[in-house]
């Protein structure tokens, strides 16, 4: 019998079942936020039909909102690969927030000087030394576990703490600029910036590479030697040494590309609509980013869903707050309940078997 | 009287696409042994789970005393009076013998706290009243393997039951050890109690049981009683065309002493002066062993003797306090790790699931993963020839049905398989067998054997380490034995069982 | 696929689809006399952002067929941007007014991407973008006001020799380097040369805690009088005067409400009315206005005290006379601290 064209042409991983959870998890996270958000509307505010047209349609309701619903998931999509990097590694670092912090300062301070000799090609090099500033905050960490075994969890977020203290601090002091009236570093020179795609939505390049680097990464756990070695690592580590894998790399390369990934995320933030850093902007992007590594189920094909889901949350309760009087904070607490949701269904399912 | 009867018991797996159960029918009487058995993967396990609550049939009726029953939860059959004791040990390791007796029963005092010596005291009178010896205030984890398998045992005793059902309960146990298990088995039957005995060693089945079901792929395929046959046939309706042996011996023995290469070599595994502190009994005591390329030695303990840390030496896995390991001449710990795990040395562990599989990646990735990077970036992403070769091992070790499955989704034995594909597929130089027996029914353990007796033929050095003296008796060419952290050597000549008993109890030659 | 998951993709789906439908393809003309009113914090408690929303409502009410939302953007200023952008990508509004000296750079961001919106900022200074209306109070001239009461206080209560005075600030930035704190020391020199002006820094315009042991420890070295610029942090200075028996004055209006003893002055910036001016302008179809920055002072009338409070009428009949002598001087433009461009 001719093979037909699924058989000549599927190609076989070596890899476990269960892809069809990702799937689910991701429409339950959906169908909960929808529902979430239309009982907010309806109960929170006093105009709920405005409100709930303001929640579900305005941020896809023209191309333009659309396309910058999108710009607004692609940081945090990227925040949340470097959480899925590292958390699949089994460290559990927290300090994604430092890192992408430090990210948009250090783009911000080098964009001006690199746009002076470079001209617009000065852009990915200002993304890449804001990835650095990321692996530099992760580097601690990284280090800590290395040499000493040291609890990725505890350091990170002892090391991200202190740096977005000392962040803050330069923006609000000597990088500050005077002539401004905000609280943030010199605007930068629009050519130093993501060019626009497609104005007036803020859409720039950085969505592209996003979703670029969210299909490599699946790429890299599903179908290379290193990403199932990585994988392995982090179900357990005794395995993976007593199968040779050079576990002394992966107590810390995962945990530094976790940082070059916030911190790059942090730079695309800074040279996209903002246009400058901003003191406060990270605005608890690392946590936003666990929360979609979650709803993700780990899986970085699933990850630009789960960015869109949360941005989409993200912008709809403020468009909601701002047409309608629905309280801005809705979008946050629903944001904890899907989160809650998809991480409980295990619990839940358990529990229904007990009974 | 009868205790339990199951009826047309039916229950499918969907996660591993298996009938794991297709219209089973069993009875219990008071006062009898009632032996099921079968090779891996006929479904004992999970018959012995739903007869004890953990799960529940798709179809079919459970009846206890006469009556309709239906358990929605192991509490439930526990109230019923039946008992379970599990293959592997469902302890809590840093509570004390007594406390995991009375885990969620426990009598308490002065409102919510446990009154510890009450519990103590009914340990006490439980122990006594059924033979133990245990100490009520020992701490679990500081318990030999047998010793924790009475503290199950009386676990499932203690709520008053008048069912028990052992899964595979000598598994982990030695010679002795097993005696004093029937002895407490036989006491129990003669009290009134019903066993339900899951096993698939022929020799102690015919040894014991009263009654005797034989399943197969899910279903009865005999039922009788066990003084209607020898242990011989028995054996022979385990494993379908498994050919009879002498009942001393154990079956498919023929591997012992055949040679098939050449005298034993270069030395290739050399454990020089180990002294090792570990915590409770597991010392070593200045351990010198050497094992040749080419040849097969055995060192055979029961629990609490040290051969848990002479594993991990011999390994790799920890460093002993004195004395050095060395492979091919070179010390372990400068091995390069990728050369040393993939290529050179194949551990086969006894803590199976936490040192030989990674239980939720897919089989064919755990068969590969000791070779991963032995393929080109481009064979791996196309992943046609890493599937072709799990096929390859997992199909010579007789694992079917694995694609797309979850490693935790097979039965033990099938696990077990697993491992020994991934570790002896590959033409390893030096074998650390930690009890790679465990879990697998005569069959399969007899083309492991004559798998190793074909590397040593070949020119590997396998260290053979085990609790069963079988084991030694049919693989090795040397054997020792480890008594309180001390190498014994047991010299061929002798009654080797004879010689076995005195080296596993320390009495002198 | 399992059923659930199939049910639930169904319905994630039909949503997609309501979505989709429901596009209303590129952005509807906003309707002109539609106004949103933009606050770069929370009103209540802030008289300026009160003051705002008050004249742009009067505004509104007296046009015909004019509507109003009011948008508070809470105190985070990395988030205005987006919400500024938001209300603007709405398409509902045709006018935002907002009073704040970082709006216009926001703005002027946002409105080449959306050409038919246009801006009138109050309390700010941007010339020349054609979207943009930019008034500028001259703060200067205000911080004076202050500046000269506050003196006149410190010597009355603390004694001839007594010469420090503070002003504590929510943060740094431009208009109150170059105007208020200029200004509030030039006034407080010209009650006597040697006056020291002692500066701390809240760090934000909320925390009242943190300006209250601020004001708490100037007030406890000897200083008699504060000026608060602090947004809603201000309160934490009035209570800290209360408790110790000394001075705040104010800015902008309102302050009296807080505290009838502890604040003895208040230099008014005529906010509401002037709002309520250019709205109307515009509302009735004025387009001259955008491209302009203008500067109002006390001569204009834009630029006052407010003498109805129990605190200042409490003070000596000298003192006050000096102080109106004073203001009217300035009035009169004497000292004259006029300016073109900022």
């Amino acid at each position: 019998m001719r093979p037909g064209f699924r058989t000549r042409f599927h190609i076989e991983t070596i890899h476990d079942a269960g892809g069809t959870k990702a799937a689910v998890r991701l429409v339950a996270a959906l169908a909960s936020a929808a529902t979430l958000a239309a009982l907010a509307a309806a109960f929170l505010s006093s105009e709920p039909s405005s409100a709930l047209r303001a929640f579900f349609l305005a941020p896809f309701g023209t191309e333009a909102a659309f396309l910058s619903t999108l710009e607004l998931a692609a940081p945090l999509a990227v925040c949340a690969l470097g959480v899925i990097v590292s958390f699949r590694a089994g460290h559990y670092s927290l300090g994604g927030e430092g890192q992408a912090y430090a990210g948009s300062f250090a783009a911000a301070l080098a964009a001006p000087v690199l746009y002076e000799a470079l001209g617009p090609a000065s852009v990915p090099l200002s993304i890449l030394i804001g990835a650095s500033a990321g692996a530099l905050v992760a580097a601690p960490s990284a280090i800590g576990k290395r040499l000493a075994g040291a609890d990725v969890l505890l350091t990170s977020i002892l090391v991200s703490q202190g740096v977005i203290f000392a962040v803050d601090w330069a923006i609000g002091g000597p990088f500050r600029d005077r002539s401004s009236n905000l609280v943030a570093m010199e605007a930068l020179p629009r050519g130093a910036l993501l060019p626009r795609l497609a104005p007036p939505s803020t859409l720039t390049a950085a969505s592209i590479v996003a979703l670029a680097a969210c299909l490599a990464a699946a790429f890299y756990f599903d179908r290379t030697r290193s990403g199932a070695a990585h994988d392995l690592y982090g179900r357990n580590q005794r395995f993976a040494e007593l199968q040779g894998f050079d576990v002394a790399r992966l107590s810390w390369a995962p945990i530094i590309a976790a940082g070059v990934l916030h911190g790059a995320a942090g730079a695309m933030m800074a040279l996209g609509a903002r246009g400058t850093a901003i003191r406060g902007m990270s605005g608890g992007i690392g946590w936003s980013a666990i929360g979609a590594a979650l709803v993700a189920g780990s899986r970085p094909q699933a990850l630009p869903f789960a960015a869109v889901l949360f941005a989409w949350l993200d912008s709809g309760s403020r468009q909601a707050s701002i047409l309608s009087d629905l309280p801005p904070d809705a979008g946050q607490a629903i944001k904890a309940v899907v989160i809650l949701a998809v991480s409980a269904r295990p619990a839940i399912a358990a529990l229904r078997r007990r009974r | 009287m009868n205790i339990v009867r199951l009826s047309s018991i039916r229950k499918y797996y969907r996660s591993s696409a298996a009938q794991a159960l297709d219209g089973v029918d069993l009875e219990l009487d008071s006062g009898e042994i009632h032996a099921v058995v079968g090779e891996n993967g006929a479904g004992k396990s999970t018959l012995a789970r739903i007869l004890c609550g953990f799960e529940r049939p798709d179809s079919g009726s459970l009846y206890v005393k006469g009556e309709r029953a239906d358990f929605s939860s192991h509490r439930d059959a526990e109230r019923a009076g039946i008992g379970f004791v599990p293959q592997y040990s469902m302890l809590a390791p840093g509570l004390t013998a007594a406390e995991n007796v009375a885990l969620g029963h426990e009598p308490r005092r002065l409102g919510p706290f446990t009154d510890r010596r009450r519990a103590s005291y009914e340990f006490s009178l439980l122990a006594d009243r059924y033979g133990f010896a245990v100490d009520p205030d020992a701490v679990v984890a500081s318990l030999s393997a047998a010793e924790r398998r009475e503290v199950e045992i009386l676990r499932a005793l203690a709520r008053g039951g008048s069912a028990l059902v052992l899964d595979e309960p000598t598994s982990i146990l030695g010679e002795k050890e097993t005696a004093s298990l029937f002895a407490l088995v036989r006491r129990l039957r003669d009290s009134g109690a019903g066993i339900v005995y899951i096993s698939h060693r022929a020799g102690e089945i015919a040894d014991l049981a009263d009654r005797v079901t034989v399943l197969r792929s899910g279903a009865v395929e005999r039922a009788f009683a066990a003084a209607d046959v020898d242990e011989c046939e028995l054996a022979g309706l385990i494993v379908s065309g498994a050919a009879c042996a002498d009942p001393d011996r154990t079956e498919g023995g023929r591997t012992a002493g055949l040679r098939g290469g050449a005298a034993p070599g270069e030395p290739a595994l050399v454990i020089r002066g180990v002294s090792q502190r570990a915590r409770g009994s597991g010392s070593l005591l200045r351990v010198d062993l050497t094992v040749r390329s080419g040849e097969i030695v055995s060192v055979i303990a029961l629990g609490g003797n040290g051969l848990e840390t002479l594993e991990d030496v011999a390994a790799g896995i920890v460093s002993p306090d004195e004395g050095d390991v060395l492979v091919k001449g070179r010390p372990l710990a400068r091995w390069p790790g990728r050369e040393l795990r993939s290529r050179v040395m194949a551990y086969l562990p006894t803590d199976r699931e936490n040192r030989g599989l990674s239980p939720k990646a897919s089989v064919a990735m755990n068969a590969v993963a000791g070779r991963l990077f032995d393929y080109s970036f481009s064979e791996f992403a196309a992943g046609a020839r890493p599937l072709a070769d799990a096929a390859g091992m997992l199909g010579g070790f007789g694992v079917a049905n694995w694609k797309g499955r979850r490693v935790d989704t097979l039965s033990g034995g099938n696990r077990q398989r697993v491992v020994a594909s991934r570790e002896l597929s590959g033409g390893a130089e030096v074998v650390v067998a930690a009890n790679p027996a465990q879990g697998l029914d005569r069959g399969a353990r007899s083309r492991l054997f004559s798998r190793l007796a074909a590397m040593r033929d070949s020119g590997s050095a396998v260290l053979l380490l085990s609790s069963d003296p079988d084991d030694a008796a049919e693989l090795a060419d040397r054997s020792f034995a480890l008594y309180r952290g001390r190498l014994i050597p047991v010299e061929r000549g002798e009654s080797f069982e004879a010689a076995f008993s005195k080296a596993l109890t320390g009495a002198r030659q | 696929m399992h059923r659930r998951v199939r049910s639930l993709a169904a319905l994630a789906c039909a949503a997609a689809l309501a979505l989709v439908a429901s596009c209303s393809g590129p952005a509807k003309k906003a309707d002109p006399l539609s106004v949103a009113v933009f606050v770069p914090g929370i009103a209540s408690g802030s008289p300026i952002y009160e003051m705002l929303v008050a004249g742009a409502t009067r505004a509104v009410e007296e046009t015909p067929g004019a509507r109003l939302k009011v948008i508070e953007a809470g105190y985070d200023q990395s988030t205005w941007l987006d919400s500024l952008r938001d209300a603007a990508a709405s398409g509902e509004f045709a006018v935002i007014v907002s009073s704040n000296p970082s709006l216009p750079e926001l703005c002027a961001r946002l409105a080449p991407d959306y050409p038919g919106l246009r801006f009138i900022l109050a309390d700010a200074y941007l010339a020349g973008d054609p979207a943009i209306h930019t008034v500028l109070y001259n703060q200067k001239e205000q911080g004076y006001i202050v500046g000269v009461l506050a003196g006149l206080v410190t010597k009355e209560r603390a004694g001839p020799d007594a010469r420090r005075a503070a002003l504590i600030a929510a943060q740094r930035y431009p208009t109150l380097d170059r105007l208020i704190r200029p200004g509030f020391e030039a006034g407080l020199k010209a009650v006597d040369p040697a006056f020291e002006l002692e500066f701390r820094e809240v760090g934000n315009w909320y925390d009242s805690a943190k300006a209250a042991e601020l004001a708490g420890s100037l007030y406890g070295s000897g200083v008699e009088v504060i000026l608060p610029i602090a947004g809603s942090a201000g309160q934490g200075v009035v209570a800290a005067a209360r408790e110790r028996g000394k001075a705040t004055v104010w800015f902008d209006g309102g302050g009296y409400a807080l505290d009838p003893a502890a604040v003895v002055g208040c230099a008014t910036i005529a906010q509401d009315r002037l709002v309520y001016e250019r709205l109307k302008a515009a509302l009735s179809g004025d387009e001259s206005i955008y491209g302009r920055a203008d500067i109002v002072s006390a001569k204009d009338g834009y630029v006052g005290f407010d003498p109805d409070a129990d605190a200042y009428r409490a003070l000596p009949e000298a003192l006050r006379a000096a102080f109106d002598e004073a203001v009217r001087e300035l009035e009169a433009g004497s000292p004259d601290f006029s300016f073109d461009s900022f």
